[in-house]
């Protein structure tokens, strides 16, 4: 089995790349900017991580343009030279969940369309 | 945070909030959305509020637990026009509690714009409702953020 597309990219409490494997986006497009700028998620959980085990964020939708599809957040804290850092792997799952997002929409369309109805077989008695 | 059941309008509040914007179309979420806004608290300070838009759940012990790192506040989000999304209020609530004791949580119906007033006074009278709101119009919207920045604010504050 192939496994999804992965980024991998370290990045400083301030929220600046230290490095990147560049798989999904080229870290340069940040260009001199924080990552917190582009990707909400990542600013607000930096101090909420717990351990060096990876937490897992699974179907994050960003806003950035540089991240358009659906994706799990992998983010470990790491030191790298003593300083705190953080590990974040992103892996590209947007086709899978792209398919779940059709069937669960249809699911979850026709669960509340029965519910209203119900509501009107209700009042119509 | 924005919890609660499926199709209730997290979504539509997390856009109004932030865009001021509002689309008809019911589209489901499927994870998670985050997007961040500076809103003026009662006492002239600011905070930068992180709203975290998350895919509706019939109960809120399905959703994924790292959503709920970090969080100090939750706004959880029924439907007025769906009784089946105010059954597990109670659960649900005790749920976040339990899991997140020092969030402040408020409960809020959404789409007040198609329900009578008759109907909002019969769901305040079950459950202690904190807002009542219409994405739709933007009633009660913006004041709800701010109701709930003030009270994380608040709470983050020496006695």
């Amino acid at each position: 089995m192939l496994s999804n597309p992965t980024q991998i990219i370290i990045f400083n409490k301030a929220g600046y790349i230290v490095e990147s494997s560049d798989t999904l986006f080229k870290a340069k497009e940040i260009g001199n900017e924080s990552i917190y700028q582009h990707f909400p998620l990542i600013e607000s959980i930096f101090d909420a991580i717990p351990g060096k085990d990876p937490k897992i964020f699974p179907r994050v939708e960003t806003k950035s343009i540089l991240l358009p599809g659906v994706y799990d957040f992998h983010i470990k804290n790491i030191l790298r030279d003593n300083i705190a850092m953080i590990e974040w792997k992103i892996e590209d799952r947007t086709h899978e969940y792209d398919f779940r997002r059709v069937e669960q929409q249809n699911r979850q369309e026709r669960i509340i369309a029965k519910q209203r109805q119900d509501i009107r077989n209700v009042f119509e008695k | 945070m924005l919890a609660g059941n499926f199709g209730v309008g997290k979504t539509s509040l997390f856009n109004r909030f932030i865009q001021d914007v509002f689309d008809e179309r019911y589209l489901t979420t499927i994870g998670v959305k985050v997007d961040s806004k500076v809103v003026a608290l009662d006492n002239g300070e600011q905070l930068k509020l992180m709203i975290w838009d998350i895919a509706g759940e019939v109960s809120q012990t399905k959703v994924p637990q790292t959503y709920w790192l970090g969080a100090s506040g939750i706004l959880y989000v029924f439907d007025l026009t769906r009784p089946t999304t105010f059954e597990r209020i109670d659960d649900d609530i005790a749920f976040l509690k339990k899991k997140l004791p020092d969030c402040v949580i408020k409960l809020i119906g959404n789409k007040k714009d198609l329900v009578s007033s008759d109907r909002i006074e019969e769901v305040k009278a079950k459950f202690e409702v904190d807002a009542i709101t219409s994405a739709k119009t933007g009633e009660q919207v913006e004041d709800v953020f701010l109701a709930l920045a003030n009270d994380i604010y608040a709470q983050t504050q020496p006695m």
